[in-house]
């Protein structure tokens, strides 16, 4: 380990080494406050570090202010988390479900009125959400599915579906016919041909938008918040139902911590998933 | 060992003429080449009898039977393709195994016929290889091994040797011949490399736009070409415009040349005279009066290896014969050309 960073730093000139610590310190950067926030006992302006940190007051309580909060069940955070991943997931599975043809129709089939639908294919990112959300509002009271989790999800999708159709696009456009075409002279079945073949070889472009599209949908805020009507609520909007105050407490720095967690947790699995399953030990047999 | 008949198979793609009425008949057990330059037409009738596309009209039997509507999967042909197209996330084995597995074949019967298949193509080695660790032709073989594992009744290949270089390219040759005829199995290639279908094929078919131009041994199509694009793609170059003198004289610029017997022409009709570059003599020296041959002079020689192409300006004409390279003839050089009358050809004018 030593002698890897000695040798990094030996190839990498100062400039570089000063781009690459500004991009560290955008990441890791906003999670700092937010950690040492949730540890502390009392932070008041204008203190660079907290006052008083939990460690000093343990005997007063048995966790850190934030945390106790956090796993109580008055702060509601299980129920969020348990419907931000259930909505995330099925998000996820319903635009896998519609994006996988499309995609195989963009990249493999021209039809009349194709370069149109590409280029409006992005249309929903343009128009701002608040717009999507309220028209959107308007109708789903109307169809009764507002304050649910049907409505959420149709909701979420919209966002979703341009990402994951350019993403899986692109993929299959690296995907010759060759290959499922041979699996069909060597006798397999259309379902075989998509679970053995297809899937594993497009593989690195599903779980990539599979995982972009649950990191979307679990940082949905606005759409979320008005479609759910206070009724379904999920990380965000927990989150801002404790900050729209205007304050970052210690338990909107535990919650906030909360919320990243699953997107972490998903990015780790996703990495070893591509490394080991996929392309170590072989994949459908 | 299956039979395999195109009856006027016709196929369209949109207002595109694919192939026009096109009928071959493949003997069983044959090794068959499908011969044309690019966008001929070829890889659609290789797709068609495959089952990978569906003729527009006509049909496509084997041994007798009308497989035109059959789906891919029920027809148990074999395909290898151009870029081998070998599953780039399975090993070796489980490429190889892939056919027998989809099909359903019990675990043990697959492992059996596995092991049987890699010592046939030698590859035993690198079984828990995948694809991107193997060179060129081992990735040919695990791709001929993945279709022979099913027991096809026809081998299909695209291009079988277009891949390899040239060392290569020997050793696939033979390695294609002799699986070929030790398992005596019907093949049809496709290629646009007259030299691959002469090397490889028992009968090559040439396809021009969509038509078949000939279908014979490689050399009736090389010595007796039909036509003149025939004789053209087949890399004649020595082809003149000439007329009848006689059923077995024909006059040309380059002077008169004894030809075979033609039964169905008669003097006075005008022809083409086809002299291929190799079977012109050439000797030094001058051609006495009234003896046979031509008189000319070396103009430039391109040297081959096995073989030198000397091009001969002669009677305002210019001729391209080939030699063995044992000798070697200077530009500059005065010869005398000559050709026996069998060696000569005649196509229509």
């Amino acid at each position: 380990m030593a002698r890897r960073n000695d040798t990094l730093s030996m190839r990498l000139s100062p400039f570089q080494k000063i781009y690459l610590l500004l991009v560290a310190g955008f990441i890791v950067g906003p999670f700092l406050p937010v950690i040492v926030q949730s540890l502390a006992f009392r932070w008041a302006w204008p203190e660079l570090l907290p006052g008083t940190w939990w460690l000093e007051q343990r005997e007063k309580s048995m966790l850190p202010l934030a945390w106790d909060y956090v796993l109580s069940p008055y702060s509601r955070v299980w129920e969020a988390t348990v419907n931000t991943v259930f909505i995330g997931l099925v998000v996820t599975a319903i635009c896998l479900a519609i994006c996988l043809p499309v995609a195989r129709l963009l990249a493999r089939e021209s039809f009349p009125g194709k370069s149109a639908f590409e280029f409006f294919l992005s249309l929903p990112l343009i128009v701002p959400e608040a717009a999507i959300g309220i028209a959107l509002l308007m109708i789903f009271i109307r169809l009764g599915l507002a304050g649910s989790y049907a409505g959420i999800i149709i909701a979420h999708l919209i966002p979703t579906i341009p990402y994951m159709v350019r993403m899986l696009a692109a993929v299959y456009q690296g995907l010759g016919r060759e290959f499922e075409e041979q699996a069909m002279i060597l006798g397999a079945r259309p379902l075989q041909i998509l679970w053995r073949v297809t899937l594993p070889m497009l593989l690195p472009g599903v779980v990539a938008g599979a995982l972009f599209t649950f990191l979307v949908s679990t940082n949905i805020f606005l759409l979320t918040f008005f479609l759910g009507q206070g009724q379904v609520i999920t990380l965000p909007t927990l989150l801002f139902s404790k900050i729209s105050g205007g304050n970052l407490d210690t338990t909107a720095a535990g919650i906030t911590l909360i919320v990243t967690l699953p997107g972490i947790i998903l990015l780790i699995i996703s990495e070893r998933f591509i490394k080991e399953e996929a392309f170590g030990k072989g994949f459908g047999s | 060992m299956t039979q395999v008949q195109l009856n006027s198979v016709r196929k369209q793609f949109g207002h595109f003429v694919a192939i026009e009425n096109l009928d071959l008949d493949i003997a069983s057990g044959e090794l068959v080449a499908l011969l044309g330059p690019s966008g001929c037409g070829k890889t659609t009738t290789l797709r068609m009898i495959s089952g990978l596309e569906r003729p527009s009209n006509g049909a496509i039997l084997f041994d007798g039977k009308d497989v035109s509507e059959q789906a891919v999967q029920d027809r148990n042909v074999g395909m290898v393709f151009q870029r081998f197209a070998l599953f780039p996330h399975m090993t070796v084995e489980k490429n190889v195994a892939f056919g027998p597995s989809v099909r359903g074949a019990p675990k043990a019967e697959i492992a059996r016929k596995l092991d049987e298949i890699l010592e046939v193509v030698q590859l035993t080695p690198f079984r828990t290889r995948f694809p991107a660790q193997l060179s060129g032709g081992q990735m040919q073989r695990v791709a001929v091994a993945r279709t022979l594992i099913t027991e096809p009744s026809i081998l299909m290949m695209d291009e079988p040797l277009a891949n390899l270089d040239t060392k290569l390219r020997v050793e696939m040759r033979r390695f294609i011949r002799d699986l070929q005829q030790q398992l005596g199995i019907t093949t049809i290639f496709v290629t646009h490399d007259q030299i691959e279908a002469m090397e490889l094929a028992d009968r090559v078919a040439v396809i021009f736009d969509g038509r078949l131009a000939q279908f014979d041994t490689p050399e009736h199509i090389y010595r007796y070409p039909r036509s003149l694009d025939v004789a053209d793609f087949m890399g004649a170059t020595n082809i003149y415009p000439g007329r009848l003198l006689s059923r077995n004289r024909v006059g040309t610029a380059l002077g008169e040349i004894a030809c075979p017997h033609q039964n169905d022409r008669s003097a006075g009709d005008s022809v083409r005279v086809l002299l291929r570059a190799e079977a012109l003599d050439m000797s030094t020296g001058s051609v006495e009066s009234g003896g046979p041959g031509f008189q000319g002079r070396i103009k430039a020689r391109d040297f081959f290896g096995a073989s030198v192409t000397y091009r001969v300006a002669c009677n305002g004409q210019e001729i391209d014969v080939t030699e063995n390279a044992r000798r070697m003839r200077d530009v500059g050089d005065d010869v005398r050309l000559e050709i026996a009358p069998e060696q000569v050809w005649l196509l229509n004018g």
